[in-house]
């Protein structure tokens, strides 16, 4: 296991049932044995899970490791001091054979998992994910959804991040968890930074700044100074290049990405490799942001150039699908469909809009309701009128595309057979 | 491969997230799904007891809005400690402690319904659960809302193995609401939204609540897609035939539906997402 000592002792681990007790030392066992077999990343986390499996803290397990260091002195001493005996035996050099015998013996084994450290962090966030709402144990109960075992790790997590379980505020927090040696692998191969913000984000991990609250106006009265190092600058140019850059992410932290720029100067000879996509938009300075124009749009009742507009992204698209057919004509209508055809959506998404959308192709919709900040309150508007034949062009179109969906999903009666 | 749908299917609304959804012992719901009932004579309960199972100073309240709806006008009659009877619903009265919990009884409050009386006045019945003090949210005790069938009991506990409907509250929230009963379909409605209201039950309070759930009690089903619907689109797009009756039938799907739809709820998530 990866995190810092203080999470790994939080792990419970009495187990009343002795059937699992025993089930589990075995799944130790064979773990030791696997272990030994492919050199990788099994024994670290194997360490920290026999620790925490016996109840035995960190302190204890360095009098255990002291006891055995005075029985075999010369063995140990020939290796370098005590300090770096614990430090390397932790993590590196600690046989499997040595580590039973400083075991004590009888006590209940329980490994949560073995993974390698980017399925580690995923599976971390994928804990702070689940639904802290309901936080319900019978959910959990449900094996085919989730193991049992993670229940814990949960509950550590949910410990750990008790000011807020938001992953992306949270992204840097993950990692710092993560050793130093692996935190630059995590960043790169792990999928977390996806958007320019997380890029951003990052910048202010590695130069040591607060990385949860990005401020967005007053930077420029309070300089923030990027001192970046070479590697870290290709490995910034590396993550721009690699993700899709959205302009109005960058245009919200404008100021932030000059001061970047001024730091990193991505038009140098050094990073002619990379693409500068970002730095691009920051020279042309595009005063319209994406909803800007769409609401443009939509005042000057421009369907088409609203609808090409929206399909770039196609959640925004469906979203405001009701509005588009309610103010289109038919030739705008067939425009729709035609974008419809060609885009990619997501499956829940489409489901649910298509049912809207028949709904609405027979239905008026009399009560118009609004929920700023969680309190309702009705307009006095006029009912919007049922969609009509346009709708139901729509709905075609949608069901189609869903059924396309459909016909490639997994097959969900294959159990039933 | 042909195939049978349960029509019950078209009032169970579509899981999309697992924070969506309610889960009761083995049986998983998304808001706005319906659970049809026989009896006349139900009883709307909130139970709870501490953690520890001994007895405390744990006090829960629970209310109903009886509500008409009329042209989109809504009229409210709350049923709560500080008004105990109407019509025909009746609140047990408050209780501010629980008692220790032993072979399934547990302290209750509860509301008796005589649905066929209730039915000529009202359209709705929306119950609403708040700690008032002695914990601070729903982790902190251990709280079940739910429907038993049966007439009216003095007692202060309820048997908590016998019901029609149950759900269990967690969460850092003081503030439930578990269900609504449509009294002229007869019909238990999912509602299970939380808030962090702390202010205790008022009038005012309860008519918000009501009004914030309304789209999920009326016909939620309707705008949001059901399962039905889903699964005849499913059964289309992979070339399955489905079937009215049993004959030839090659795999009877979700033959207890809301089980059914549980023990696949991953599967439905994998393909949406």
């Amino acid at each position: 296991m990866i995190l810092n000592d203080k999470l790994i002792l939080g792990l419970s681990t009495d187990i009343p049932n002795e059937n699992r007790r025993v089930k589990n030392i075995k799944k130790v066992i064979t773990l030791i044995k696997d272990a030994e077999k492919s050199k990788c990343y099994l024994t670290k986390k194997l360490i920290s899970a026999l620790i925490n499996a016996g109840g035995v803290d960190f302190d204890m397990y360095n009098t255990l490791l002291q006891q055995k260091f005075k029985e075999n002195r010369s063995e140990l001493t020939q290796r370098g001091t005590f300090k770096n005996q614990i430090k390397t035996s932790r993590y590196n050099n600690l046989k499997v054979d040595n580590l039973l015998e400083l075991y004590p013996k009888n006590t209940n084994f329980r490994v949560i998992d073995v993974m390698t450290t980017i399925e580690y962090h995923n599976k971390i966030i994928a804990l702070i994910n689940l639904p802290i709402v309901f936080g319900n144990k019978e959910l959990l109960e449900i094996r085919s959804m989730l193991d049992m075992d993670y229940w814990e790790l949960f509950e550590i997590v949910k410990y750990s991040f008790n000011e807020g379980m938001k992953v992306k505020e949270n992204i840097f927090k993950i990692i710092s968890l993560f050793e130093s040696s692996e935190q630059r692998t995590l960043i790169m191969e792990s999928n977390t930074i996806k958007t320019t913000t997380d890029v951003l984000r990052y910048i202010y991990f590695v130069t040591d700044n607060d990385y949860t609250e990005l401020p967005s106006k007053d930077i420029m009265e309070y300089p923030i100074k990027f001192k970046l190092r070479t590697s870290t600058k290709k490995d910034i140019m590396l993550l721009l290049s690699n993700i899709s850059i959205n302009e109005d992410d960058v245009l919200k932290y404008k100021k932030q990405w000059f001061r970047v720029q001024y730091n990193l100067s991505p038009y140098s000879e050094k990073f002619s490799k990379f693409s500068t996509e970002l730095f691009d938009i920051l020279k042309k300075n595009p005063k319209k942001t994406f909803s800007q124009k769409s609401e443009n749009y939509k005042k000057k009742n421009k369907m088409k150039k609203l609808i090409k507009h929206l399909s770039k992204k196609p959640g925004e698209l469906l979203r405001s699908l009701d509005y588009i057919i309610r103010n289109s004509k038919k030739k705008d209508i067939q425009v729709l469909k035609e974008h419809i055809e060609e885009i990619n959506f997501s499956t829940k998404l489409l489901m649910q809009v298509r049912k809207w959308v028949e709904y609405r192709s027979s239905n008026s919709l009399e009560t118009r309701t609004f929920k700023p900040k969680g309190k309702v309150f009705s307009t006095n508007e006029k009912p919007l009128d049922k969609l009509g034949s346009k709708g139901d062009v729509i709905e075609i179109a949608l069901r189609n595309k869903l059924r396309e969906y459909l016909k490639d999903a997994e097959d969900i009666f294959k159990d039933e057979i | 491969m042909r195939i049978k749908l349960k029509n019950e299917l078209k009032k169970f609304v579509v899981p999309t997230e697992i924070r969506n959804l309610s889960i009761t012992k083995d049986r998983i719901l998304t808001p706005g799904t319906r659970i049809p009932f026989n009896e006349n004579k139900i009883k709307l309960f909130i139970a709870w007891h501490s953690n520890n199972k001994q007895e405390a100073d744990i006090d829960i309240d629970l209310s109903a809005g009886l509500i008409k709806e009329n042209d989109g006008i809504f009229k409210m009659e709350p049923i709560s400690f500080y008004n105990l009877e109407s019509g025909g619903a009746q609140h047990s009265g408050d209780f501010t402690s629980c008692i220790a919990f032993t072979d399934n009884l547990i302290t209750a409050e509860y509301i008796d319904l005589d649905i066929e009386i209730l039915k000529e006045k009202y359209n709705y019945i929306v119950i609403t659960e708040m700690i008032y003090s002695g914990a601070e949210d729903f982790n902190d005790v251990k709280c079940y809302a739910g429907v038993q069938s049966g007439t009216k009991t003095p007692e202060e506990t309820i048997d908590l193995s016998k019901y029609l409907f149950k759900m269990e509250l967690t969460g850092e929230f003081q503030s439930h609401s578990s269900i609504a009963i449509d009294l002229k379909t007869k019909e238990i409605v999912i509602l299970d939204q939380y808030s962090k209201e702390n202010y205790g039950i008022t009038i005012n309070s309860l008519a918000r609540k009501v009004q914030s759930h309304k789209d999920l009690f009326y016909n939620a089903y309707l705008r949001k897609e059901n399962m039905y619907n889903f699964l005849i689109m499913y059964c289309e797009a992979k070339g399955y035939e489905i079937v009215e009756t049993d004959e030839d039938l090659v795999v009877g799907f979700l033959e207890d539906c809301e089980f059914d739809v549980s023990k696949n709820l991953t599967k439905i998530l994998d393909i949406l997402t």
